[in-house]
């Protein structure tokens, strides 16, 4: 049974992709309010996790079961998962040319709004809020009429889509290598960016390489993940003795 | 005479009797014109630029030119048609005058010259046909140094309740010096029966002249509508070219257009759009006979369900056409299993100082985008869209800006 504040619960999850395994017996928990980092080398899984999350198809799920809210979400398709508040924040966001921004986050957003039965937001409503949260990121209200992604610099693209996630207020918040490709003054906007958005009912999965993301996000808990599972649990220091050690002595 | 069209060959007989009008010298032409449709018969795939259009061999000769059309229609069905009924407008129902408001110095409609002579390189058998059986030309001039700010409508509509019948428009429209236009010809087809619009357009644009010009047709399931549309283009002219089709069960449009002179520049843009079983075709050739000329053309064509689309482009240099510059792009999406495109992008120079490219592509939609749309809460058929419409955006940039309205909801629709 599902405690009422748990968010996300994995057990034993093997998952693989064209007869590969890459997931072999993950187990992992998140929690309301908290943030997780999960680390670890490059091929381990990592992306895998996020993008299986988000419902991508092109995965196989051999054994084991994710509970999201106390729901299957593994039933779910991407647009339910999103509706139902599950974001992922690519790590190669798409640039979709002759499609504007404004039009792709008017569209997300009151597409999750009406699914969720809420009211949805006309023209004039939709350019105040998005203008407000754009100003918090640093974002030149230009990027609203370029087209998604099209030509945007990596703290651009990093940006708009940690704006999406203001939009979205997920639930769960899934963020692939957000600090990848952003010069120190990006890092530091987005991660601003990132914490303005954690709250008390919201468990956030950071998914990183470095330690440098965790020092302006601060993690709740630390996740080593290796070979498809995870191998070590632990709180914010084991980022800072991975850094130093590396992956090989775990 | 090798091609049995008894309907057709009963019509052209029936025709000269009640068309007492006509001088000997147009007969002579007329039948002249139809002799050689005989010889050359109806286009089918065999021919290399018939390759992937499909016409209906078998039913083609049950289609026949009517002999006296009472155009009569009712006024509010009419509105609905138009895409502006409040702009200068010439509405032909089937070749027959319908409606055309009035004071329009630049619109007029003559008999049929009879100056017209066989050219094999120019005339197909379907020009031949046309001429065969046309009694009125329509023309439209605009004159040296005038700039007309509201667009000129054509409507075309062929309407098609019980026997096929056959209509062959034929328009010339000639652009002074120095003078600017807009040009939006719509070909509709109307009713349950079948029907084809065999059109032959001409365009002329003198020195320094301007026009924009968009080609739109949007048939009915029964229709097929085949166009031929020659451009000549003199010096510092400029031709903004469109072509939108959306349907019916054959289209096809060859644009034929020559730049005679210098720093003559030709832009197109092309959207083709199938669905079910239809079979689209556009035939595209430029001629760069000057030095410093200019074409740019971009295709784009949408295909679902058993649609099928054909897209040939030849961008063609000549000897002394020195520093000219060419662009051809044609890229097409299919959107099911059983879809098909055909494209033919063609370069032919005859000289080292040139700049030309040339790419073609057939793909389905990008399915990274579409996660991407899709896990933004974006229904899978709404993210289709979005696609769908990101795909086309290029082939529609140099529309009249007073039918993008129009055609957006036509396209979205679609």
């Amino acid at each position: 049974m599902t405690r009422p504040n748990t968010i996300l619960e994995i057990k034993d999850l093997h998952v693989g992709i064209n007869d590969k395994p890459i997931l072999q017996g993950l187990d992992l928990k998140l929690e309301k309010g908290k943030v997780h980092a999960l680390m670890g080398p490059n091929g381990s899984g990592k992306s895998t996790l996020a993008n299986l999350l988000a419902r991508k198809e092109d995965y196989v799920v051999t054994s084991g079961h994710i509970q999201y809210l106390g729901e299957d979400l593994l039933t779910l398709s991407p647009e339910e998962a999103a509706w139902k508040g599950v974001f992922l924040s690519f790590q190669y966001p798409v640039s979709i040319p002759g499609v504007t921004n404004i039009q792709f986050l008017k569209s997300a957003l009151n597409a999750t709004l009406k699914a969720q039965g809420k009211p949805v937001l006309d023209a004039m409503d939709f350019l105040k809020i998005v203008k407000d949260k754009m100003a918090a990121l640093e974002m030149p209200e230009a990027l609203l009429y370029r087209f998604v992604n099209d030509g945007f610099s990596g703290g651009e693209k990093k940006r708009n889509e940690i704006l999406q996630m203001s939009l979205l207020e997920p639930t769960l918040a899934i963020l692939d290598e957000t600090d990848s490709g952003l010069d120190i003054d990006a890092l530091k906007a987005v991660a601003t960016g990132i914490n303005a958005l954690r709250n008390e009912n919201r468990a956030i999965l950071l998914i990183t390489h470095y330690q440098r993301l965790l020092s302006y996000i601060e993690p709740d808990f630390v996740h080593v993940l290796s070979n498809g599972k995870i191998i070590k649990s632990g709180d914010k220091s084991l980022a800072l003795e991975l850094e130093e050690k590396g992956y090989a002595w775990l | 005479m090798n091609l049995l069209t008894p309907n057709l060959d009963s019509a052209f007989k029936k025709r000269a009797s009640h068309i007492s009008a006509l001088s000997p010298a147009l007969q002579k032409a007329q039948s002249d014109a139809f002799s050689h449709f005989h010889t050359l018969s109806f286009p089918s795939n065999k021919l290399d630029h018939w390759k992937y259009t499909d016409l209906p061999q078998q039913s083609l000769p049950m289609f026949t030119p009517p002999i006296a059309i009472e155009p009569n229609v009712p006024f509010q069905q009419l509105q609905s048609l138009l895409m502006d009924p409040h702009s200068l407008t010439l509405v032909l129902f089937s070749n027959e005058v319908a409606v055309k408001t009035p004071d329009q110095p630049w619109f007029s409609a003559n008999p049929t010259s009879p100056d017209w002579k066989f050219d094999p390189l120019r005339h197909s058998s379907l020009d031949a046909l046309n001429m065969a059986f046309s009694g009125n030309e329509f023309h439209i001039r605009i004159p040296d140094h005038s700039i007309t700010e509201a667009p000129i409508y054509i409507y075309h509509i062929t309407e098609s309740f019980q026997d096929p019948v056959l209509i062959n428009p034929r328009h010339h429209i000639t652009v002074g010096k120095n003078a600017q236009a807009t040009l939006i010809e719509v070909y509709l087809s109307v009713g349950q029966s079948p029907s084809f619009t065999n059109t032959v357009t001409d365009i002329t644009l003198a020195e320094n002249a301007c026009l924009t010009h968009l080609f739109l047709q949007k048939g009915s399931p029964q229709s097929l509508q085949i166009a031929k549309i020659h451009i000549d283009q003199d010096k510092h002219s400029q031709y903004v070219g469109n072509s939108i089709m959306l349907g019916g069960s054959v289209n096809r449009a060859a644009f034929h257009i020559n730049l005679n002179e210098s720093f003559a520049t030709c832009q197109f843009s092309a959207l083709q759009m199938a669905k079910e079983t239809q079979r689209l075709d556009l035939d595209f050739c430029v001629q760069h006979y000057k030095p410093n000329c200019d074409s740019k053309i971009i295709s784009r064509s949408v295909i679902q369900g058993n649609g099928k689309s054909a897209f040939t482009g030849k961008i063609a240099v000549q000897k002394n056409a020195t520093k000219t510059t060419a662009q051809l792009e044609n890229k097409n999406l299919l959107l099911s299993a059983t879809a098909e495109a055909n494209t033919r992008p063609q370069l032919e120079i005859d000289n080292d100082d040139v700049q030309c490219t040339h790419g073609a592509t057939v793909g389905h939609l990008d399915p990274d985008a579409l996660f991407y749309l899709i896990s933004r809460g974006i229904k899978t058929e709404d993210a289709r869209q979005l696609l769908i419409q990101a795909f086309i955006y290029p082939s529609l940039q140099t529309l009249p800006t007073v039918s993008l309205p129009y055609l957006e909801n036509l396209i979205h629709e679609y």
